[in-house]
């Protein structure tokens, strides 16, 4: 059994604090030994994974980007030892994630997608007025500091009954991780075969601990540098509630199963949150409450998606038993999901007010290439996966239809106009879809243990050889 | 080398790892990212092509602390994987002309590369580098590109009939059937 370094890793890695005021701040660092000093003393202020006494009102996470990073100056055997995708950040890698059109970076606000965001500040709050304080805390500080300024942040908030602004609940499935010492839930981890979960390995979240290949994760040197780290994907997604709500009730007019059904195909969930693999008829608000239950299920017995489609949302994003080979192809691809919504909700029936609404998605892993990424690219930017051909996810798909090279592309066919298989007798397609989440910024981070942080804060302007 | 390891139904994999020459990894990089994709891609000149690519492996990866002391390549490699309708020699053939100078520019900056000028010798390079698979598994073994590119095409046409046809009565849906599909 391996046991974590819960004191020396970052809280919001091994335990979601649902704490429902979030702030960020986002840092510019121009002077790497005053960073450092700043690093030292914040270090105090993190908050770790130490099981809590009492939960706290409000709680502090750090992360860096790689310019970030190389703007503290660590020494280059460190720098070089990152993976590529980190590298390179976000908006290198628009293509890949789908981040075209009104997603594109240029669209992006600033600055992000340049070099000058490094230092990613969260705080966490139970109230806004516990969020208020923490950051007036942590601004007046910064603001005394120079060579190190806030750039740019960012507010959300839980809306009401913890669903996101296309009316559904969100956050109940989350992987549980061995070695936490947090309670393990049914659905929760890895499939281990008869109908069994297990917790999935730390390292596929945690740098320095075997993963699902029983090896430790790629991770730069030194060891100091990495340990108890993570990577951490910040985007800003912005939700075009009335363009998605017009799709749903215009597909709804000739769909037999009526607007609340169709609602639950999409996503795999009713709008309480009880899966349709578990209650397919109709949501069972006893079911939606039950941790126990409310994500204790699998695909094996509806291979084909009749009761969750295939394409649906959540069986995109982690497809447990659906996928060959028990669950070996699925425990490689899984992410911790961190994330709230921005902006205040639109009212039911209202026409688009052009307000800035959405969520801050950030998700958790050892690998963003082999985590985030894929799964954003091979599991809701397309189809061939789960053998649905060009479809993408309704929800965060660009729908920007198949390549033009595609065979037979280009002739007006409907491929190129985007659907959704909800498999029935007959099946029904949704569509034709466009954008409804569109990406208004992001980056990629690193999120250092508190070793990690001694480590920054004393080889920050080559104060380590 | 065992040729069947390489090959699952009619599909032949091939996977050539080449030493890169010293200082000549980053201008490597350079040219296999500056590469046209889609149509213009080298590879759909090469008649037979499923999936190909070439990936630079610059070094090991350092596994954190449980590693105990730093392992080095004693030179960067060059993989270059593909599947595609076998048998090999044929293939090597087409990969020479299909590839054109393209296949000097990427494997020039490897060791011991002869060039394409003569074919024989450049199907020997790859054949002296090829490394027999442990495991390949082609997802349609048994289908040409030629065929997997008509299934594609049926289905899409099959799925532009189905989105068209969502809305129509029993009699509309026939006729409309045999209309498409008549032939």
């Amino acid at each position: 059994m391996i046991r974590l370094d819960l004191p020396r890793i970052q809280g919001f890695v091994v335990r979601g604090y649902r704490l429902p005021f979030a702030g960020y701040l986002f840092l510019n660092i121009e002077d790497a030994a005053a960073a450092a000093a700043w690093i030292a003393e914040i270090t105090e202020d993190v908050l770790t994974a130490a099981p809590w006494s009492r939960k706290p009102d409000s709680g502090v996470n750090i992360a860096f980007s790689y310019a970030g990073l190389c703007a503290l100056e660590l020494p280059d055997a460190g720098l070089a030892g990152f993976p590529e995708e980190f590298r390179q950040g976000m908006a290198a890698r628009a293509k890949l994630l789908g981040d075209d059109g009104d997603s594109a970076p240029e669209h992006w606000e600033a600055p992000f997608g340049t070099p000058v965001v490094h230092v990613l500040v969260m705080i966490s709050a139970m109230s806004p007025e516990a969020l208020e304080a923490h950051d007036r805390q942590l601004r007046a500080r910064i603001e005394q500091i120079q060579g190190l300024n806030i750039v740019y942040d960012q507010v959300g908030s839980a809306l009401a009954g913890g669903a996101e602004h296309f009316g559904y609940a969100d956050g109940f499935a989350q992987p549980s991780i061995e070695g936490s010492g947090v309670p393990s839930l049914p659905g929760q981890g890895a499939i281990a075969g008869g109908g069994r979960w297990r917790p999935i390995r730390p390292g596929e979240f945690i740098l320095g601990y075997p993963d699902e290949e029983g090896v430790l994760p790629p991770a730069p040197p030194p060891a100091e540098l990495s340990t108890n780290g993570s990577y951490l994907v910040y985007r800003k997604l912005h939700q075009d509630t009335a363009t998605f709500r017009k799709q749903l009730a215009q597909a709804a007019e000739t769909y037999p199963g009526g607007e609340e059904l169709l609602a639950a195909k999409i996503v795999g969930r009713w709008r309480d949150g009880t899966p349709l693999a578990v209650s397919p008829e109709r949501p069972d608000p006893a079911i939606a409450a039950d941790e126990q239950r409310n994500n204790a299920f699998s695909y094996g017995e509806d291979p084909d998606g009749m009761a969750c489609p295939v394409g649906a949302h959540v069986r995109r994003a982690n497809p447990r038993d659906s996928m060959p080979f028990e669950g070996k192809l699925v425990n490689r691809h899984r992410l911790i999901r961190r994330g709230i919504p921005y902006g205040e909700e639109l009212p039911p029936g209202a026409e688009d007010d052009g307000r800035d609404r959405g969520v801050i998605f950030m998700c958790l892993q050892a690998s963003i290439a082999r985590q985030f990424e894929f799964v954003q690219s091979e599991w809701f930017n397309a189809g061939n996966s789960f053998g649905l051909g060009a479809d993408q996810d309704l929800m965060l798909g660009p729908q920007d239809g198949s390549p033009p090279d595609a065979p037979g592309a280009g002739n007006g066919s409907a491929e190129d106009k985007m659907k959704m298989t909800v498999p029935g007798r007959p099946p029904f397609f949704v569509g034709p879809l466009s954008r409804v989440v569109s990406t208004r910024g992001g980056e990629y981070f690193f999120v250092p243990g508190i070793n990690g942080l001694g480590y920054l804060s004393a080889a920050a302007g080559g104060g380590v050889a | 080398m065992n040729h069947r390891r390489n090959t699952c139904g009619q599909a032949y994999a091939l996977s050539v790892l080449t030493p890169i020459r010293d200082g000549q990894e980053a201008p490597l990089v350079r040219c296999l990212n500056d590469l046209p994709e889609g149509t213009g891609s080298p590879l759909a000149s090469v008649a037979g092509t499923h999936i190909a690519r070439w990936v630079v492996i610059g070094d090991v990866v350092y596994e954190g602390a449980g590693q105990r002391r730093p392992d080095h390549l004693s030179a960067g490699r060059l993989l270059f994987t593909s599947n595609f309708d076998g048998p090999l020699e044929p293939y090597l053939q087409r990969l020479c002309t299909g590839l054109a100078e393209v296949a000097d520019r990427i494997w020039g900056h490897c060791s011991g590369y002869p060039g394409r000028a003569d074919p024989g010798a450049f199907a020997a390079y790859l054949r002296s580098h090829q490394l027999e698979c442990s495991l390949f598994f082609a997802a349609y073994g048994g289908r040409t590109v030629e065929q997997v590119e008509h299934s594609l095409t049926t289905r899409r046409d099959v799925i532009d009939f189905a989105l068209r046809a969502q809305r129509m009565g029993a009699a509309e849906l026939q006729s409309a059937f045999r209309e498409v599909f008549a032939a």
